[in-house]
């Protein structure tokens, strides 16, 4: 496969009051224009990453309001696919790659979560759950429910939860545009408010604005990063009509499609971004993506198998939990921010997990340095 | 949950209730939606009827764990009426004969 990252771009994550939805996208093509120094021209199509413009902004036609920044008004479409719309936008914007329509595209993820009340947010969040089957639910309590269960079923223990946010936090500390550059301690998490049993306010990612965007192409370029695999998974939209509620099944078949794909196995990666949109979800995303074997992954987080040092760097933006998690944006910036690992020389291959609602659908992309 | 969907949901209620269930997972809420924050703290449960698993909220003031056994009852789910309801009632249709 020869697709390229030719330019990326993350923007500040977090509640800005400054900028609305409109101001986002204005500095995500932008951003990214100047990163990849290309003739705006040469983009040929836009896939635009959103989980909730409608709800949250009112605004319904995001394709548009992105192509219009283009004098040629390339085509633009909105792909959504919950928390996992980034990641599909990417896969998308790859299809249309590969299948020799185009040439250059742009994909930008963009959410404006922060203009309704926290309650509102929630409201809107929890529509990517069953509405028909997971009455009374949030998405903490479904994610506490997949936590009961692999607490109850693996022995993982709240401090390891606890782990997993101290060491994303820890991360984030280097990440300039990381929502979170606060450090806290396992008693901070263990003892912070509960949300919805086991998880606790600390456990949970923050609701955030923010953009991010990539160019990727099928041409020559000097970039150094190159996408060398692909996967997506689908589950059950509801919790209770799952299989195994120790696993996300989604994930698996994504990551089993990607590594496949690349003609790679887990111990080629050096540095993953995986979904953490809560503590669990980290551990739950670590095994099924087959880095760590089921009811070990707690350990390893907790014994510093998964920070710099250990076996390998697990969410060095500081993931969601600490960069912020503007929803349609998250999936992008995992690829934007591993490229930009991966040109700095910190790491030759790494991969990418976007996750939409409780497990339902994931995708998995897969990074590397280019030979040429 | 609109209310539409109440009305739609309400024809399968006899299939459940009084139905006997194992917990399979649980949790205990302190934050929720805003049509269940008159109910907090409630526990949010998934439960095996042996035939197929449902999620469901747990009646007030009860403690919930994994492996306990429970009965499917009719209870409020939110408190908050909905301003406009859409009423259903009955009507005369013409069929071709």
């Amino acid at each position: 496969m020869n697709i390229k990252v030719i330019g990326h771009y993350i923007g500040k994550f977090g509640e800005l009051w400054q900028q609305g939805l409109t101001d986002l996208v204005k500095e995500g093509v932008e951003g990214v224009l100047a990163d990849a120094a290309i003739d705006p021209a040469s983009i040929d199509a836009i896939f635009v990453a959103n989980k909730a413009g409608g709800s949250f902004n009112e605004q319904r036609h995001l394709g548009a309001l992105v192509s219009e920044h283009f004098t040629h008004l390339p085509p633009a479409m909105r792909v959504e696919g919950a928390c996992a719309s980034g990641g599909l936008a990417i896969i998308a914007a790859q299809q249309a790659l590969l299948s020799g329509l185009y040439k250059t595209v742009l994909v930008l993820g963009v959410e404006k979560m922060t203009d309704v009340s926290s309650g509102q947010a929630s409201a809107i969040l929890a529509t990517a759950a069953s509405r028909e089957k997971e009455y009374g639910s949030t998405f903490p309590a479904l994610y506490a429910v997949l936590a009961n269960y692999h607490m109850h079923r693996y022995g993982t223990s709240r401090e390891q939860l606890s782990s997993v946010v101290v060491k994303n936090h820890q991360h984030a500390l280097s990440n300039p545009k990381a929502q979170f550059h606060k450090e806290f301690t396992l008693e901070q998490v263990s003892n912070s408010t509960l949300v919805a049993s086991p998880l606790r306010l600390l456990d949970c990612s923050p609701i955030s604005d923010g953009v991010a965007a990539v160019i990727l192409s099928s041409q020559t370029s000097a970039r150094q990063t190159q996408i060398l695999g692909f996967g997506q998974g689908q589950d059950t939209l509801a919790l209770q009509d799952r299989q195994d509620l120790g696993q996300l099944m989604a994930t698996k078949k994504a990551a089993t499609q990607a590594f496949k794909m690349a003609s790679l196995s887990q111990k080629d990666i050096q540095a993953i971004e995986v979904h953490d949109c809560f503590s669990i979800a980290e551990i739950l995303a670590t095994e099924d993506l087959g880095f760590f074997a089921k009811g070990e992954a707690a350990k390893a987080v907790a014994t510093g198998k998964t920070t710099y040092g250990g076996q390998l760097v697990v969410n060095p933006s500081g993931g969601l939990k600490a960069c912020g998690h503007p929803v349609g944006a998250t999936g992008v910036k995992q690829v934007a921010f591993l490229a930009s690992l991966i040109e700095a020389g910190q790491f030759e291959r790494a991969l990418a997990h976007n996750v939409g609602g409780s497990g339902a659908t994931a995708v998995v992309n897969i990074l590397g340095k280019s030979k040429k | 949950m609109q209310i539409t969907e109440a009305w739609r949901s309400n024809k399968n209620w006899s299939k459940y209730l009084g139905k006997r269930a194992k917990v399979l997972a649980v949790s205990l809420m302190e934050v929720a939606a805003s049509e269940q924050n008159s109910l907090l703290p409630y526990a949010y449960l998934l439960v095996d009827l042996g035939t197929e698993k449902i999620s469901l909220m747990g009646v007030a003031s009860q403690n919930f764990a994994i492996g306990d056994e429970v009965e499917i009852v009719l209870r409020k789910i939110k408190k908050e009426a909905q301003a406009e309801v859409i009423v259903y009632g009955l009507k005369a249709e013409k069929k071709a004969l």
